[in-house]
């Protein structure tokens, strides 16, 4: 329970701080909790809290992308050097103590950070900071721009988010 | 003595840097040239506002610019537009015809001119007496010398321009500009600075994005000092570069990797605020806005600390009493970011030699990338051309390429309101200010300067070239020239839409430039671009000639598909950076 709260406590702050514009009330599913959070492009997106696993999820976390496609490939590798050891430690996601998943569910991307050290609050504050690499580094990448352009359907003119 | 020639005197006596107008308005134009103004008449009221822009953005001074009553006005719109958006201390001067004439349409060129530049204005007054046309001048420069400058609008009925007095008793608040504005300055309170001082000192990545305010203000040194005594991070942003060095070892304009990992950024004169998610920085963040207007402070990003402040009062307070501080782990984390921007862009310049090669035409990661080394590497020193980017496909690659290492060796005309087209006429206004050595620029004088910009860019300023030759201001045009917009991938999947996009192919404008008695030089491959670029130099430097390179590309390099990787938008802040 404190744990959930500590991640209440983390999600609030991005309500604060402007990144979030908005939380939906969590609902309680037993040990789940989720939370609807409105961040770039506007898009809710939800996130799972599994106090007990000690796993966050983030659901829809990019538009539907074909297995083994080339935006796949380099989505996994990008994910991947994420624990590299040549990235800042503040930076970096230590294997040794986190667990990354990208997964497919009905055809929805998810994003899952599962924490083995025991930390829900942590493991939350390292998904949400990758998915805001995602957005700003990941797809700000020049050989994705024509399919973000593309796939988000933004304007040519007014290609970022928020 | 005339109601203009009363405003001329004011302006006299406020040190107006310069007035870029096309004749009209006559009475008011004719009376700042007799006044001793500097004023310069172009081709079109549009690009000589951006010219008066320009003007303003290499050296910070206070810039007139002035057209004919309704047409000549309405035209100079979308450049009035951007200089706001840039919050240049500009000084719109256009006469509204007689108020005799109001409402009846009388005659030609009737228009009302305030609510056309609601919105895209600081202060703005169609004068009507005739008694007040000294107090509403001392209004406009109590505006655009105070707080945070925008454009101020001034529009002058005949019955207040040609107005006749014979005592100064005739006009009201007649008093000396030491009585009607101040020079005062909001100094922070001793409480904000221990609190930013607390911050700084608890950070481990602190960063600093240095705005417009520092440049207008003059900050640089204090800044300067200011990181390097506790070895803080710094970007500038804003519409003009280089009052911190992208050399410096402590710059992370150039090092986007290492942004994301900044643990506080305080802002210092960022007059153009982004939301949370424009910049890429950590979603945690903490954040310290130092700004000289209250009510601004949180507007669009949420403040762990607020300071009403004069910027470059701040950051000597700054610089006097912060702690020295060694953060190495940070300076190398730069140092690496740098290099690692560096080896990807410069693997982009290698695969544009080889799209060069492979099309026998000129991709835009060459002309650029180009550009900056024989800047880099001329003899007059890297410090000594000042530069100007514009367009989409080329702008944005320049983006990339290009360095500014002195105040104001750089301008961005897009900056933030996004106009195409004000890039050959804004790096007028910057020659100007160069040969005149106005600011920063002083001790460049004679050095020819470098607009890079696009066909659809050109195609709005070329004209002015000629002005550019009738005052021997010795410019260089690069003219990326893809016979399309830049945006034409986005009529890719229509067949029915694609001709929207393009032009003519080919076209000429080297040859356009050599009718308007200008240099042109038409090249297509890398070699022959340098080779030209060296003679446009030389030709400038000795001559005064001004040169248009008309680079020969095609529209598919702007594409990832075909030629990798294509056109991307810049990390925000840093070089490149057009929004924020």
């Amino acid at each position: 329970m404190i744990e959930q709260q500590l991640v209440g406590a983390l999600i609030d702050d991005y309500v604060a701080r402007g990144v979030f514009r908005g939380t939906a009330l969590p609902s309680n599913r037993a040990t789940l909790e989720s939370y609807g959070i409105v961040w770039f492009r506007g898009q809710v997106m939800r996130l799972d809290v599994d106090a007990r696993r000690v796993r966050v999820c983030l659901q829809d976390v990019l538009p539907p992308i074909a297995p083994r496609s080339r935006i796949d490939r380099d989505l996994r590798n990008w994910l991947r050097s994420r624990e590299s050891p040549d990235l800042p430690a503040h930076r970096s996601i230590d294997p040794l103590q986190f667990k990354t998943e990208l997964r497919r569910a009905g055809g929805r991307l998810q994003l899952t950070v599962t924490s083995r050290s025991g930390a829900a609050d942590e493991a939350t504050r390292k998904l949400l900071r990758l998915v805001n690499e995602l957005y700003l580094d990941f797809l700000a990448a020049p050989e994705r721009y024509d399919w973000i352009v593309a796939t988000l359907d933004l304007d040519p003119d007014q290609p970022r988010w928020p | 003595m005339t109601g203009a020639e009363a405003f001329a005197n004011l302006c006299s006596k406020e040190d107006l840097a310069a007035l870029f107008c096309c004749p009209g308005n006559y009475t008011v134009i004719n009376a700042l040239a007799a006044a001793g103004i500097p004023t310069y008449g172009g081709r079109t009221e549009g690009a000589m506002c951006a010219m008066a822009d320009g003007f303003s953005r290499a050296t910070g001074e206070v810039v007139a610019t002035s057209g004919t009553e309704g047409p000549g006005f309405a035209h100079m719109i979308m450049n009035i537009a951007a200089a706001n958006a840039a919050r240049t201390p500009l000084l719109v001067l256009a006469s509204n015809m007689t108020l005799a004439g109001d409402d009846r349409e009388a005659f030609i060129q009737q228009a009302y001119q305030q609510p056309t530049t609601e919105g895209i204005k600081k202060y703005g007054k169609r004068m009507i007496d005739p008694a007040r046309v000294h107090e509403y001048g001392a209004y406009a420069f109590r505006c655009l010398k105070s707080g945070v400058p925008q454009p101020v609008h001034l529009d002058f009925p005949a019955e207040v321009a040609r107005a006749r007095f014979k005592s100064p008793t005739e006009l009201r608040d007649f008093y000396d500009k030491s009585k009607y504005r101040s020079e005062s300055r909001a100094s922070p309170a001793a409480k904000d600075v221990d609190t930013a001082l607390a911050l700084i000192a608890k950070s481990q990545r602190p960063l600093i994005v240095a705005g417009q305010g520092v440049f207008q203000r003059k900050g640089w040194d204090a800044l300067r000092r200011a990181a390097e005594k506790a070895d803080i991070a710094v970007v500038t942003s804003g519409p003009t570069r280089g009052f911190f060095p992208d050399d410096h070892r402590l710059s992370i304009a150039t090092a986007p990797n290492a942004l994301l990992s900044a643990d506080l950024v305080i802002f210092v004169g960022q007059y153009c605020m982004p939301s949370p998610g424009e910049y890429r920085l950590d979603p945690q963040i903490k954040a310290i806005r130092v700004h000289p207007v209250q009510e601004d402070l949180g507007r669009n990003w949420p403040l762990d600390l607020g300071i009403v402040s004069d910027e470059a009062l701040f950051l000597e307070i700054l610089a006097d009493r912060l702690p020295k501080a060694k953060r190495d782990a940070w300076v190398a984390e730069l140092t690496k970011a740098r290099s690692d921007y560096q080896a990807q862009i410069d693997e982009i310049y290698k695969l544009g030699l080889d799209h060069s090669a492979k099309t026998g035409m000129l991709h835009p990661a060459v002309i650029t990338r180009d550009t900056q080394n024989f800047i880099d590497t001329h003899p007059d020193g890297r410090q000594s051309i000042a530069t100007g980017l514009g367009g989409w496909t080329i702008g944005l690659f320049a983006g990339r390429y290009m360095r500014a290492y002195r105040p104001a060796q750089e301008i961005l005309p897009p900056y933030q309101y996004g106009a195409i087209g004000p890039d050959m006429a804004m790096m007028m206004g910057v020659s100007c200010a160069v040969q005149r050595g106005v600011g920063p620029q002083k001790g460049y004088e004679g050095t020819p300067t470098i607009c890079i910009t696009s066909d659809a860019g050109a195609a709005y300023s070329l004209m002015e070239l000629d002005t550019a030759i009738k005052y021997s201001w010795p410019t260089i045009t690069i003219v990326y020239n893809n016979n399309a917009w830049g945006v034409w991938p986005h009529a890719s999947r229509s067949a029915r839409s694609m001709h929207m996009y393009l032009f003519q192919e080919h076209l000429r404008y080297d040859q356009m430039a050599t009718a308007l008695g200008a240099r042109g030089e038409y090249v297509r491959t890398p070699a022959d671009f340098r080779a030209a670029l060296a003679r446009a130099y030389k030709a400038g430097r000795d001559d005064k000639a001004s040169t248009l390179i008309n680079c020969q590309a095609i529209k598919e390099f702007t594409s990832g598909k075909d030629y990798p990787p294509g056109v991307s938008l810049n990390a925000e802040p840093g070089a490149g950076a057009i929004a924020h």
